[in-house]
């Protein structure tokens, strides 16, 4: 009760202080990217940001964002069965439920399994995506040990009206069919997308669990899915207000798995989920104030039948609730220092079967953040405190720095920080096994990097992005059996992660062409590190040592041509099986009917026909062609 | 000369003794005499092979062997005269009943698509396998033609461990996922009809039988979540089937064990072994539970070796990590422990 009061006369003070200073004070020029910019936005460049080139958006503008990652980014994705089946992400040696995903700056992450489904996320929905590596706990909140994906639309007040109507086909019965809207006056603006979605799926694989390694057809692997998607901004002098609404539903069958016999399932899960966003943000001379807020809605039932009976054995439904406010206060105190105070409060509810009843919770937090300008540097320093009523996140903080050394066209970047991830619904509140009393995992890392970039002349250069990393957790949460039987997470691990992440960008253009050239190349050595543990340096399930990926895009008039590269060493998957690497090619060709208003693409992925799997005994497709139009009026 | 004779003599009626020998010798396999563990794994499961004269483990046999995994969450296995059968229950309905050469260890048929396959008992030169995680069935495998007969038995919800005593089979209905059967089928084994259902303590899972051929039960009792996270257990106990005339006599337990493979019975059929909240010795001819701990520990699977009475422990540390088995003397004493795969249940021994 004491936290909860202080955090109430903080709020109260610091608002007050905020009110009275803008009355005091006269004009500070702000320019309106910082209006519009976030606490978040502001703090995260002495992050590793990588922001997705829009050119490869479009390029998989017709999957979901995990596709598109796994095409572009230092990321694995660990995926069931091909397009539609269900995706997590894994960055720098985290879990899914260690990368918080953020639409608009709102957190997305399931409260149930803390992971985000990437598999429900249209590529198409968005207008940036950035992937935030090992982000800091003290700016992004819970669940960054791996890093953040952002996806966000961005605010374009520029006078326009664009309508798309898109619709694509592909093998494996795949079909789309979109329809977007992007208008703005000024004053208002308006995106607005629907979707529809449906893929069969059944693709031939050669079965590497089952001897003699015969050809099979997955079944049962089919996913429908239809949404929509909304933001309308809307600015009035110094005002911004904005609301945004994501609805969408997937029918998704859970395909079997390699091995012996067919590949047998009768597993099925329905997702759906209604976002709905509302934010305000006011310029008060040299203050900027911001108030966000989301209702979150998250459905899912999986259910399982019996082959014989065709009775359901498992009929589970997995909903939450979830109402999310922060205020944000920003003072810039002259044009070299100014600071930032948020104050959140959540109102969580989990309403699960496996509950057998309804749990709440309410949780809050204070940060305070301070950004410090030098001539050629800059200082970033945060520090936050979460707390809730079931459980106690530990302080966090943060500490990141960047020089540019002018001359030579080089940004040093530092950064330490520390980082926490609050125990899922799951975690805690599962019957069977749920615990609670889970302590929340706790851990820090530091980065250092070093940026280069070389402008060759007034339109091609070359850009170089090195990074160094360490991140620990020290209370990992693992599920482990217990003297019942039955299995229990626990806070029973220290897991490490190192590495070293390069980006390599050259554009150069030929005339009227102009080549793209991307190369990523990704080190990272996950591993537990309890002295006391039978696993002690033994690496983690699922975490490749190295990732490597190219794209290369080409550019002439109407025709967009990209050659992308995907690579992963072998992994081990859980009880020590290996996974062997893997390596694929997509080829796309873009090309736009200007008079026509029509685009067309066509796509060949993993060119070479590689057999994967990108979680054991789950099959991946093989050569596969998707041929797309896009009008535009 | 006459000694060299002699000599030559002696030497060869060595030799007959040892070849002799040799021929009444089993033929041990690939791997030969030793200690067979199943490991349910987390991706997919293994056999280990423990060589008690040396203490070297292999693990991962049927993989070494076959070029290709078990299979995820095997259950279950047991030695026939020619093979040895091991079940694979699966998670997404697919399991399977794999047939090994138990000397070469290679694959030589398995019978797929079954829902949820989980214990074998091998009796006669056939396998009897239960299967249903709700409404449950035994399946019928003829060893000799490698051939499952085209109808299966129905009994109780969640069938589990089997034992046959007296030509009868009786079968362990636990209740499975929803822990709601208290019974025990008794199948005739020459009409492969349920011709009685013995009701017990609730939720059967574990059966030995004893030197005078009645049939124990251990009963995990049915879980009461209402208080979580203090659970209760309804019914718990140990049931002792009186074969004879089918009577039933019953301890209650308080703290039973949530696992499957509970019990074990030591070589003379005099003593058998369960585990609750240890691991506790019974003479079958003891009419009360017994107070003292054999084993001051929880284990998930136990078993005894037939040779010698040890008593064989699984003790699983984590769903993805090498776990260990340990082996006791019949007097409770520590004798060895191996690491071998992940999440063993249970030791066969050959």
């Amino acid at each position: 009760m004491k936290n909860w009061l202080f955090l109430f006369v903080i709020f109260i003070g610091h608002y007050s202080v905020g009110l009275t200073q803008d009355m005091a004070r006269d004009t500070m020029h702000i320019v309106e990217v910082e209006i519009i910019e976030s606490r978040r936005e502001l703090l995260s460049d002495t992050e590793r940001k990588i922001t997705i080139d829009t050119s490869q958006m479009h390029n998989y503008l017709s999957t979901d964002v995990s596709y598109l990652l796994s095409k572009t980014s230092l990321v694995n994705i660990l995926n069931y069965g091909g397009e539609g089946a269900q995706s997590s992400i894994s960055i720098r040696g985290g879990g899914s439920s260690h990368t918080s995903v953020l639409w608009n700056g709102l957190p997305i992450n399931s409260l149930t399994t803390g992971g985000a489904d990437l598999s429900m996320v249209n590529v198409r929905g968005f207008d940036e995506i950035n992937v935030i590596y090992g982000a800091s706990g003290s700016v992004y909140g819970s669940g960054t040990f791996g890093g953040v994906v952002e996806l966000n639309n961005l605010l374009d007040f520029h006078k326009k009206k664009e309508f798309n109507v898109n619709a694509g086909y592909g093998s494996f019965s795949n079909q789309k069919y979109g329809f977007q809207a992007r208008v703005a006056s000024g004053q208002v603006t308006y995106s607005g997308q629907l979707f529809v979605s449906k893929i069969k799926n059944d693709f031939k694989y050669t079965d590497q669990l089952e001897l003699g390694h015969p050809t099979e057809t997955l079944t049962h692997n089919q996913t429908e899915g239809y949404g929509m998607i909304h933001n309308a901004n809307f600015k009035l002098g110094k005002n911004y207000l904005n609301v945004g609404l994501w609805y969408q539903v997937k029918d998704n069958n859970i395909p079997g798995t390699m091995g012996r016999g067919k590949p047998v399932s009768y597993q099925n899960q329905i997702d759906s989920t209604l976002k709905i966003a509302w934010g305000y943000k006011r310029v008060f001379n040299n203050i900027k104030a911001e108030y966000q807020s989301g209702w979150i809605r998250d459905y899912m039932l999986y259910t399982d039948k019996d082959p014989v009976t065709m009775n359901y054995r498992t009929y589970s439904e997995i909903g939450s609730y979830r109402w999310l406010n922060s205020i944000n206060t920003r003072f810039y105190l002259n044009d070299r220092f100014d600071f930032d105070v948020l104050f959140r409060y959540n109102y969580l509810i989990g309403d699960v079967t496996a509950y057998q009843k309804k749990v709440y919770e309410h949780e809050g937090g204070l940060s305070v953040s301070g950004r410090y300008l030098f001539d050629h540097s800059k200082i970033n320093i945060s520090l936050s405190q979460d707390l809730n009523t079931e459980t106690s996140p530990p302080l966090m903080f943060s500490l990141g720095g960047l020089h540019q050394l002018l001359s030579q066209h080089i940004t040093l970047r530092g950064k330490f920080g520390t980082h926490y991830r609050r125990p899922t619904f799951n975690e805690r509140y599962w019957i069977p096994g749920g615990n609670v009393n889970l302590k929340s995992e706790k851990g820090y890392g530091f980065e250092f990097g070093a940026d280069w970039k070389k402008n060759i002349n007034a339109s091609d250069f070359v850009l170089l992005k090195t990074s160094f990393f360490l991140t620990n957790n020290e209370e990992m949460i693992l599920w482990m059996p217990t003297l019942s039987g039955n299995s229990e997470p626990q806070n029973s691990s220290e897991v490490m992660s190192r590495g070293i992440e390069v980006d390599f960008h050259w554009l150069k253009t030929l005339g009227k062409s102009d080549l793209n050239f991307y190369i990523r190349y990704g080190f990272n050595d996950s591993y537990y590190n309890d002295e006391s543990d039978v696993n002690y340096k033994q690496n983690l399930a699922y975490k490749p040592k190295h990732i490597i990926r190219t794209n290369v895009v080409y550019g002439l008039k109407n025709l967009d041509l990209s050659l992308n590269n995907s690579f992963q060493s072998k992994t081990e998957a859980t009880s020590g099986w290996l996974m062997k690497e893997v390596f694929l090619t997509d080829v796309i060709c873009n090309y736009r009917f200007k008079s026509l208003h029509l685009e067309g693409q066509f796509k060949v992925e993993n060119v070479f026909n590689e057999s994967y799997q990108m979680v054991y005994a789950y099959p991946m497709p093989g050569r596969n062609y998707y041929i797309g139009i896009n009008y535009k009026f | 000369m006459r000694k060299i004779a002699k000599l030559a003599f002696y030497a060869l009626i060595f030799s007959l003794l040892v070849v002799s020998c040799t021929d009444d010798e089993e033929n041990y396999g690939l791997y030969g005499k030793g200690v067979y563990v199943l490991n349910e794994g987390s991706a997919s499961g293994s056999v280990s092979y423990i060589n008690t004269d040396n203490d070297d483990v292999t693990n991962g046999i049927f993989a070494l062997n076959n070029g290709v995994p078990l299979g995820q969450y095997p259950q279950s296995m047991a030695f026939s005269k020619d093979y040895l059968v091991i079940v694979v229950t699966t998670s997404n309905g697919a399991g399977s009943i794999e047939i090994v050469d138990k000397e070469t260890m290679l694959s030589v048929a398995a019978f797929t698509e079954l829902s949820y396959p989980r214990e074998v008992t091998i009796y006669d030169n056939k396998a009897y396998v239960t299967n249903g995680s709700g409404e449950g069935v035994v399946y019928v495998v003829d060893l000799k033609t490698l051939t499952m007969n085209s109808t299966s038995i129905a009994v109780g919800h969640g069938p589990e461990k089997m034992v046959v005593s007296n030509d009868k089979l009786y079968v362990a209905n636990s209740g499975g996922w929803l822990n709601d059967d208290n019974t025990v089928s008794v199948i005739n084994l020459n009409t492969l009809t349920v011709e009685n259902t013995i009701t017990v303590k609730a939720c059967p899972k574990d059966m030995v039988v004893d030197a005078d051929g009645n049939v124990w039960v251990n009963c995990g009792g049915a879980p009461d979540y209402s208080n979580y996270p203090n659970v209760s257990y309804t019914d718990a106990g140990l049931s002792k089937i009186n074969t004879e005339d089918n009577s039933v006599t019953s301890w209650p337990i308080a703290n039973p064990s949530g696992t499957v493979k509970n019990m074990a019975v030591s070589p003379d059929g005099s003593t058998i072994y369960f585990v609750s909240d240890a691991v506790y010795a019974m003479e079958v001819s003891s009419s009360t539970l017994p107070s003292a701990k054999f084993i001051d520990d929880t284990f998930y699977g136990i078993d005894v070796n037939p040779d010698n009475g040890d008593v064989w422990v699984c003790d699983q540390l984590s769903y993805s990590d090498p776990s260990v088995v340990k082996c006791y003397s019949k007097e409770g004493a520590f004798k060895a422990e191996y690491t071998v795969g992940v999440s063993p249940n249970s030791c066969m021994f050959w």
